[in-house]
């Protein structure tokens, strides 16, 4: 999936955080050029991941970045509990 | 006849100058006199030859506030070579806190340090509300010097009460905030704290958040009354928004005349480009005269997880993601399913998950056998006759999947980059967080690591550079009076370490917090003796009985 025209998905990496958690700290390209990162804690990783039905990092890249921040951080609902997550359960594994 | 004679060691003083061979003489907690071959006899003497004799390090971002209160020497930072320490970072202090509204405080507490509960009803009285009441309750004991900042929740707290983590405050409230801070400041605290960024115990907002910018200017009005620091934890993660505080922080500081200070500063591959665009912002606001201090660290950032909570360290593995975020009951079935089982570690790579999970280290403090803390996957799976993939998920199994592993060094760990940031003037070694994450990761250590790693590895700082760095640098940012330089008639805070080994032990739980709490903590490596106000506080490898800390004196 290419997004054109808008926000998009350029990369998306683990790191460290302060607290020794794991990061996902997503690259953006915006509407006017600019690459920018955005970090993302655990558990709003986690969900970014679901709602686009991910399982890979590199299936982020070409999403487009609006439509994730509006389904992921603007719109949690309990749809996106941890137990949840519409990345599959027992069946799926 | 001198208390202490320091004698036949390599004096770096504290001021960056080249080392000199000297004796340290020490009388009435103060240095007398510093030179070559120094007459006179001494009640105790310290042979230093062969050493490098500095002034006591000062960490200046610590959440020791608690310990203080059952244990004096901040343990383990003073082994470390720390003789000074500023508590009371991030918005949090323990005073000025009224009875009732301990219950909140401790769970802001809880979440920031990870202390076991019994902490705050086990090991101590409580016997203050104000500041000084709290000065009072930790200055008996203390064998390290504390120069504590007040918490901006804590005031915020004390005057809107639960109001506090609702709205921004009225006029009046932010004039009753400025005149407890007043009273605090006058108390002896080094300055205040804010945060942008910490949550609580239930993850709400700490109190601290919900201020309006005027409510900062006016509380930053009464610091430059007398001059005093304001610490910060900025957005962080964003290195925009970072930048933004940057320029309010350099507004503050020009205004009111005050010393600004932020951390952390973290150096990531992720986001090669912000910590050097939030320090270039930081070159631009000294240009303007402001004070407005990064805190570097000098430890790198390690991951650590267990497969009883989902960690985005397997993003890269999507079977692993989706069966570590089943609920718990769910996880375990297919953790046992051996159809499952061998598809995870197909997806682990064929060399048996070598390369991803190999160097994994078995944390401790845990479930884990304790033999196997600090030990890789890979040996412990060779030991077993098990591939390291394999290994992991059985040992979990055995062990209720309560088994801590340790990615070490996965962010702030290059050391070519982080060495020219420590070596920068305007950047201020700290961040350490002493006191704090006791569940997470040891947070004792940085200053031996700057000399193991800087100095002798990398020289990225000469020996007498990165001792000037943690000592009268932070003594001078933050206004310690008499401290960080090894000269007559200021105190004598003396470390006194081998520079050929100074570092720091390897990370190691143990379980000396109040209700047999566990931490991780790092032993001292090529410390020697340190010095506090004139007294022995530790030596050759034990502490001494020595209660001769104190609040800082400020400038």
């Amino acid at each position: 999936m290419i997004a054109d025209g808008q926000a998009v998905i350029v990369g998306a990496e683990i790191t460290a955080g302060h607290d020794g958690q794991a990061e996902m700290v997503v690259r953006v390209r915006h509407e006017n050029g600019v690459v920018a990162p955005v970090v993302l804690d655990g558990c709003t990783g986690f969900r970014l991941m679901a709602n686009q039905g991910v399982g890979d990092l590199a299936a982020l890249v070409g999403r487009p970045w609006r439509e994730l921040l509006q389904q992921t951080i603007l719109a949690r609902t309990s749809r996106d509990d941890d137990d949840n997550d519409g990345l599959g359960g027992l069946n799926d594994v | 006849m001198y208390d202490l004679l320091i004698k036949g060691g390599l004096v770096a003083d504290g001021t960056g100058a080249p080392g000199f061979l000297a004796d340290v003489a020490i009388t009435g907690g103060r240095i007398v006199s510093v030179g070559p071959d120094l007459p006179g006899e001494a009640r105790r003497t310290v042979d230093a030859t062969g050493r490098l004799v500095a002034p006591g390090f000062i960490d200046p971002h610590t959440h020791f506030d608690v310990q203080l209160l059952w244990d004096g020497a901040a343990k383990p930072a003073l082994e470390h070579g720390i003789t000074s320490i500023v508590p009371g970072n991030c918005s949090l202090s323990l005073a000025p806190l009224r009875a009732g509204d301990r219950p909140g405080v401790i769970g802001m507490f809880q979440q920031i340090e990870e202390m076991p509960p019994e902490a705050f009803t086990q090991a101590f009285d409580w016997t203050w509300e104000d500041f000084a009441g709290y000065r009072a309750a930790i200055e008996p004991r203390l064998a390290i010097n504390v120069a504590p900042l007040v918490g901006h929740s804590v005031i915020r707290q004390w005057v809107m009460g639960a109001d506090a983590q609702q709205r921004a405050a009225r006029l009046d409230e932010i004039t009753a905030m400025g005149d407890l801070l007043r009273d605090c400041l006058e108390a002896g605290a080094v300055g205040l704290s804010t945060s942008f960024v910490d949550v609580d115990e239930n993850g709400r907002p700490v109190p601290s958040r919900f201020a309006a910018f005027e409510e900062l200017d006016g509380l930053c009005a009464v610091l430059g009354e007398f001059g005093r620091m304001l610490q910060i934890v900025p957005e962080f993660y964003d290195v925009d928004i970072t930048i933004a505080r940057i320029d309010q922080l350099a507004d503050l500081s020009l205004a009111h005349g005050i010393p600004t200070t932020f951390s952390p500063v973290f150096d990531s591959q992720a986001t090669p480009d912000a910590a050097p665009r939030a320090l270039a912002r930081v070159e631009e606001q000294f240009a303007r005269g402001a004070r407005v201090w990064p805190q570097v660290q000098t430890r790198p950032i390690d991951i650590s997880f267990s497969l009883l909570r989902p960690s985005l360290f397997f993003a890269r593995l999507p079977r692993w993601v989706r069966v570590l975020r089943l609920p718990l009951e769910q996880r375990l079935a297919a953790l046992t399913d051996p159809s499952t089982v061998e598809r995870m570690i197909a997806d682990a790579g064929p060399d048996g998950g070598e390369r991803l999970m190999g160097a994994l280290i078995v944390r401790g403090g845990d479930r884990a056998p304790a033999g196997l803390a600090g030990r890789t996957l890979s040996s412990i799976a060779a030991e077993r006759g098990e591939t390291p993939v394999r290994a992991l998920l059985s040992l979990s199994l055995e062990n209720g999947l309560d088994v801590a592993f340790l990615a070490a060094s996965r962010g702030h760990d290059d050391t070519a980059r982080i060495g020219p940031m420590l070596a920068n003037p305007h950047v201020h070694i700290g961040a350490s967080d002493g006191g704090a994450h006791l569940a997470s990761f040891a947070t004792y250590g940085d200053t031996g690591y700057l000399f193991s790693e800087f100095v002798r590895k990398a020289g990225a700082l000469t020996l007498e550079a990165a001792v000037k760095k943690i000592t009268s640098d932070t003594a001078e940012i933050w206004g310690l009076k008499d401290r960080g330089v090894l000269r007559e008639g200021l105190a004598a805070d003396v470390v006194v370490f081998d520079a050929a080994t100074i570092g720091r032990g390897a990370e190691r739980p143990v379980f000396d917090m109040p209700g047999d709490g566990m931490r991780y903590i790092r032993d001292a490596i090529g410390i020697d003796t340190v010095v506090v106000n004139g007294e022995i506080a530790w030596s050759k490898g034990a502490y001494t009985d020595a209660a001769a800390g104190t609040i800082c004196a400020l400038n």
